[in-house]
């Protein structure tokens, strides 16, 4: 797997407007992503997990174009996304890197049926002129996602939140997308329908040869799904390897405090706790420093002064964090 | 039973397929709701009587009689026609008059809607959609609007353009464009953000599209009904624009003009004004019938 990265982010920044609340202060930025790098192999599944407001949807929402991005770049095939200048190519990026979204009570038109629902995006890109044939595209399309024919003539509101998702995942779907971006597909979902609609998201990756970016917050679904894992903290991804050794052997300590949080598997299981004190900070302003070292436990002096990069320790696995740094060369 | 399997036939299929679809149809969602049927029909009747205005008038809308003026409901004159609801102040038939001013009545209410729905809603939705420098230009334009009185706005409308039916309707509808666009603006800005429309965007739709196939669609359900109300409304107006001499000129026969004239009569022939008044008051309620039919048609989860 030594190909080139179906998907390269680089240094990519997101910062947001606020404006003050105060009456003649300017508008403030929000950093909501600042430096954020990655690979995406084609194939695989990437869980990018952290707790709330820490950047994850937005990051997943530059790369479907939803948010234009401020500094960086997003480097799809090795085409750089920032520089599609004909409609034809602007086209072809919404046509392969798709998006299902995490609720799907809004996320469907109430207004539309699911079969217009599922339709759009070949009327849109015009890949089925024929009007039959489109239809027949739609129902093969609800038939592997699990819905029946009879469902083509219904509204979104007449669906139950599952199916509503296999509708989300339909319409992406139907574009022949390479790449998904799942933003908390099952987190609106109760446990028994999440089982499915992961096991779906499964089934289509191994039929169609899909890469997903899987966000979620939920450590046991990303742990069921994913290849490999991010870790975000404020905007900055602080630790990144293989799923499996992330739960064997964590470094970074925030990915520590994270994991010790899963409850036990036996009430008598005695484990170590890590406990972060405080709050996340805010992500208004300019930043100093690691983003986590107020409320990390091995804080140093250099942790408040320096913004740690994502380095490699050992093979497939990147830890931002100077603690790592040093424990290499002692 | 054989169908464990969950599969079944084409026939059954279809079948079904084509229940669902007759389910969907706004017609037959129409048709199934009472209330909107009512309207319907009422409005249907108004139509047709404005449409065939010269077949069944039983008289000449202008012809003057001195003798028989102000003469209540079933008085027949001496040539011997009966006015079955009686004569005005010039001795005309009220009821041919009334059928005729359907025509100026019914194309004002619904010229001056269409007139201003369309430019209203089209500058709410680029205002609303687009945000920013357009929409502030956009809006304040219409707040100057707003700060006219309705009635001189058109007036001013009438003034330059001269009087005559279609100036009337421009007039009218111009005057009710702010209203329409700060209605719409508002939805819009709602809509807008709503997950659905990212999905859109994500699809790679363009603007236009998602306007009117995601945007617009969500936003209708006021729409039709503040445009029905506005129905009833235009009517009133154009009647008080030619009560100010600024409409349709007194000859001509319209339901506004029938009930301003009727106002002075109120003590000695007060079924002038009734009349006229009981004629717009049942149009109006037919449109708002329709109206709120037409939203709860629009509207998928009404599915009886």
């Amino acid at each position: 797997m030594s190909d080139q990265p179906i998907l390269q982010i680089r240094d990519l920044c997101k910062d947001f407007k606020v404006r003050s609340a105060k009456l003649f202060e300017g508008p403030k930025q929000l950093h909501a992503l600042s430096h954020v790098s990655l690979d995406i192999q084609k194939g695989e599944t990437l869980g990018v997990i952290g707790e709330s407001g820490c950047g994850k949807s937005t990051l997943g929402r530059c790369v479907v174009g939803l948010h234009s991005v401020t500094s960086g770049d997003i480097i799809y095939k090795g085409k750089n996304l920032k520089e599609l200048h004909t409609k034809e190519e602007r086209r072809n990026r919404h046509k392969n890197i798709q998006i299902v979204f995490q609720d799907p009570y809004s996320s469907l038109n109430p207004r539309m049926t699911c079969g217009q629902l599922i339709e759009e995006g070949l009327i849109v890109h015009n890949l089925e002129p024929d009007k039959k044939k489109r239809r027949e595209r739609v129902f093969a399309m609800m038939q592997k996602v699990g819905l029946d024919v009879q469902h083509i003539e219904r509204f979104p509101h007449e669906f139950s939140g599952g199916q509503r998702q296999r509708i989300n995942v339909a319409r992406a779907l139907i574009l022949n997308p390479e790449i998904i971006v799942c933003d908390e597909p099952v987190s609106a979902l109760d446990v028994s329908i999440q089982a499915q609609v992961l096991n779906l998201f499964r089934s289509i990756q191994k039929e169609f040869n899909l890469t997903y970016i899987f966000i979620s917050h939920d450590l046991s679904v990303i742990k069921h799904v994913s290849d490999r894992i991010a870790i975000m903290y404020l905007g900055t991804v602080v630790e990144l390897c293989a799923a499996d050794k992330i739960y064997h052997n964590p470094l970074h300590p925030y990915t520590k405090a994270l994991l010790s949080a899963i409850p036990p598997d036996s009430p008598f299981e005695t484990r170590e706790q890590i406990k972060l004190e405080g709050d996340i900070p805010s992500p208004i302003g300019d930043m100093k420093g690691c983003p986590l070292a107020g409320r990390c436990p091995y804080a140093t002096a250099r942790c408040h002064e320096e913004r740690p990069q994502l380095r490699e320790v050992e093979e497939g696995h990147q830890v931002a964090c100077f603690l790592m740094e040093q424990g290499k060369q002692n | 039973m054989a169908h464990t399997t969950g599969v079944l036939s084409r026939e059954a299929q279809n079948e079904m397929l084509k229940k669902e679809r007759r389910a969907n149809n706004a017609w037959h969602k129409l048709l199934r709701n009472k209330m909107a049927l009512v309207g319907f029909i009422i409005v249907c009747l108004v139509f047709l009587m404005a449409i065939l205005a010269p077949v069944i008038a039983p008289c000449d809308p202008a012809a003057i009689s001195p003798l028989d003026k102000l003469k209540g409901p079933g008085y027949v004159s001496s040539k011997g026609i009966t006015h079955w609801l009686g004569t005005d102040e010039f001795g005309r038939d009220l009821l041919s008059r009334l059928i005729y001013g359907a025509q100026i009545s019914v194309v004002v209410a619904i010229g001056s809607t269409v007139v201003g729905g369309v430019i209203g809603i089209l500058l709410g939705l680029i205002a609303g959609y687009k945000g920013g420098l357009v929409d502030s230009i956009i809006m304040r334009i219409m707040d100057g609007m707003f700060a006219f009185p309705f009635l001189l706005l058109a007036m001013i409308m009438v003034t330059v353009l001269g009087s005559g039916i279609q100036n009337v309707i421009i007039a009218i509808g111009v005057a009710n464009v702010p209203s329409f666009a700060r209605m719409v603006r508002g939805q819009v800005h709602v809509v807008k953000n709503e997950e659905y429309c990212n999905a859109a965007r994500a699809l790679g739709e363009g603007d236009a599209r998602i306007l009117f196939r995601h945007i617009l669609p969500n936003t209708i359900s006021p729409i039709v009904v503040y445009a029905t109300m506005n129905m009833a409304s235009a009517i009133l107006s154009e009647a008080s624009l030619s009560f100010l001499g600024l409409g349709i000129t007194p000859p001509t026969a319209s339901w506004g003009n029938i009930l301003t004239s009727g106002k002075g009569y109120l003590q000695t022939a007060p079924h002038l004004a009734t009349e006229a008044g009981l004629c717009i008051l049942i149009t109006v309620i037919g449109f708002n019938l329709l109206g709120d039919g037409i939203r709860d048609v629009l509207d998928p989860k009404m599915k009886k």
